[in-house]
């Protein structure tokens, strides 16, 4: 009886110390203030509206320095256990997938959706955090310096949660490769640092994402309905959000009878299911959601866009 | 046979003597530890992950300054964190993540900065390197100096080694 126990907490010892939250998925890429500032920019016709935006490929080609410091950092932080998607092959990887599109187009004669560069990048990288990089040379005639600057964007939300910048010391004889060496290293650590910080936030207070609740015309109900029990759906719904986040946060950023919109929707990092503790994203989150909805008889869809959005369309799939 | 017994007490006494010497000198090299009492002024990063600094200690006994340095910049990066220095050098943040860590691994860092030999992996030393010994000498009072010295502190090893002991937490911890 003894053994039995002791097997039996020795198993939930390993479950709990498999448990894990997903890991977030990084990739460096330049700033687009940066690409402009380089002529690494193409021009992209938005339904009729030509402007010009940043060209990741294009920046590749022509600057050896910024492959260097997309290396640099992608060394650092796989030092300290992340690996980040490297810009270049997510890049390789679209080329791919677009051919594939393309030829997918012509034999059914489906109609073009049109989507940008970055975009497709977005959708097919699917980095949870986005560092963005760039760097001036400052050149007075004798010495060069340079300044540089490194943020970090969460895909969720499109929020800061960490940054680094500042100017190196001048040097007279380093060329530009070995002053952006220097400025990486020299920054890194304290960029990281917020990172982690970040990280212990999201674990704290919940990763943040926003839900979009819609109405298909043709339903017969819509968000006031009382019909789903003893309130109006729309109350349902936020009491839901209510039991379901992390220290009930979140923000009705819209209420109407055909739409609501929360923000700053606070999500757990982790779930159970099986008896094991898994990662938990913003989709995998909206499907209790939406399976919540279902129980009440009401047909959804549920849809995401980019990473930390999720839309649910009340009425049919 | 009789010279012969006297030399062997000799030898006997005088390697208890200098055995009894060291060990108060490592005593008094851990009071002076007990202490903390350093400033730290950053002189670049000689390559990632590696700070060079200069660690001012105030002493009492001289000869300890190289130790005393090496212990003084690393207590500095792990709890204190290395303030910026103009464009030679940007801010470290302290590897410690919270105030108390000190107070509450006081056995694991005790044992950490005590004054032991160089190769052993829980000893402060092998993560710090002594540039320069004395670079700068003041004497503040009748037995107070103040001592510069230039060291080099590997802060990515040193940051592994205190993960693998869980006495702070890696970046991709929970994940």
């Amino acid at each position: 009886m003894k053994n039995k126990f002791i097997l039996i907490v020795a198993l939930l010892c390993v479950s709990l110390s498999l448990s894990q939250a997903k890991k977030p998925t990084l990739m460096v890429v330049p700033a687009d203030n940066w690409c402009y500032q380089n002529n690494y920019s193409e021009p992209y016709d938005n339904q009729g509206v030509v402007k010009d935006i940043p060209s990741y490929r294009i920046a590749l080609q022509r600057d050896t320095d910024l492959d260097l410091v997309i290396t640099q950092i992608n060394g650092m932080l796989s030092q300290r256990d992340f690996d980040a998607k490297n810009l270049k092959s997510q890049l390789d990887k679209i080329e791919g997938a677009a051919m594939e599109e393309a030829m997918r187009s012509s034999k059914y004669g489906g109609a073009e959706v049109a989507e940008s560069p970055i975009d497709a990048l977005k959708k097919v990288a699917k980095a949870d955090i986005i560092l963005k990089l760039g760097w001036t040379v400052n050149d007075d005639g004798m010495e060069k310096s340079v300044t540089f600057i490194l943020k970090a964007l969460d895909s969720y939300t499109g929020k800061q949660i960490a940054q680094a910048s500042g100017t190196g010391a001048p040097d007279f004889s380093s060329p530009l490769p070995v002053l952006l060496e220097e400025a990486v290293a020299s920054h890194i650590d304290a960029f990281l640092a917020e990172l982690q910080t970040a990280f212990e936030r999201w674990f704290e207070k919940g990763r943040e994402c926003s839900v979009g609740i819609r109405v298909w015309d043709d339903w017969d109900y819509d968000l006031e309905s009382e019909d789903f029990g003893d309130d109006e759906l729309g109350f349902l719904i936020e009491q839901w959000m209510e039991d379901n986040t992390v220290n009930s946060a979140f923000t009705t950023m819209d209420a109407e009878a055909t739409m609501m919109n929360f923000e700053q929707v606070r999500i757990p990092m982790t779930y159970e299911r099986k008896g094991k503790v898994r990662g938990l994203d913003a989709r995998r989150w909206a499907k209790d959601l939406s399976k919540y909805l279902k129980d009440m008889g009401i047909e959804n869809k549920l849809t995401t866009v980019g990473l930390g959005e999720v839309k649910l369309y009340l009425g049919s799939k | 046979m009789r010279n012969l017994l006297i030399f062997l007490g000799l030898l006997i006494l005088s390697t208890g003597h200098v055995e009894a010497q060291s060990k108060r000198k490592r005593k008094k090299a851990d009071r002076e530890t007990a202490k903390w009492n350093y400033s730290i002024e950053c002189q670049g990063e000689a390559a990632s992950g590696t700070y060079t600094l200069k660690v001012y200690s105030i002493l009492t006994d001289e000869r300890l300054a190289a130790v005393q340095a090496q212990k003084n910049a690393v207590h500095a990066v792990i709890f204190q964190g290395i303030n910026a220095q103009g464009r030679i050098c940007k801010g470290k943040p302290a590897l410690a993540r919270s105030i108390k860590l000190e107070a509450e691994r006081e056995d694991f860092f005790k044992e950490f900065f005590a004054s032991v030999k160089r190769n052993d992996p829980n000893n402060f030393a092998r993560y710090v390197n002594v540039v320069e010994m004395v670079t700068d000498r003041q004497k503040l009072g009748k037995k107070k100096f103040r001592i510069g010295s230039l060291v080099t502190v590997n802060v990515a090893l040193l940051r592994k080694k205190l993960e693998e002991e869980n006495i702070i937490k890696s970046l991709s911890s929970g994940f």
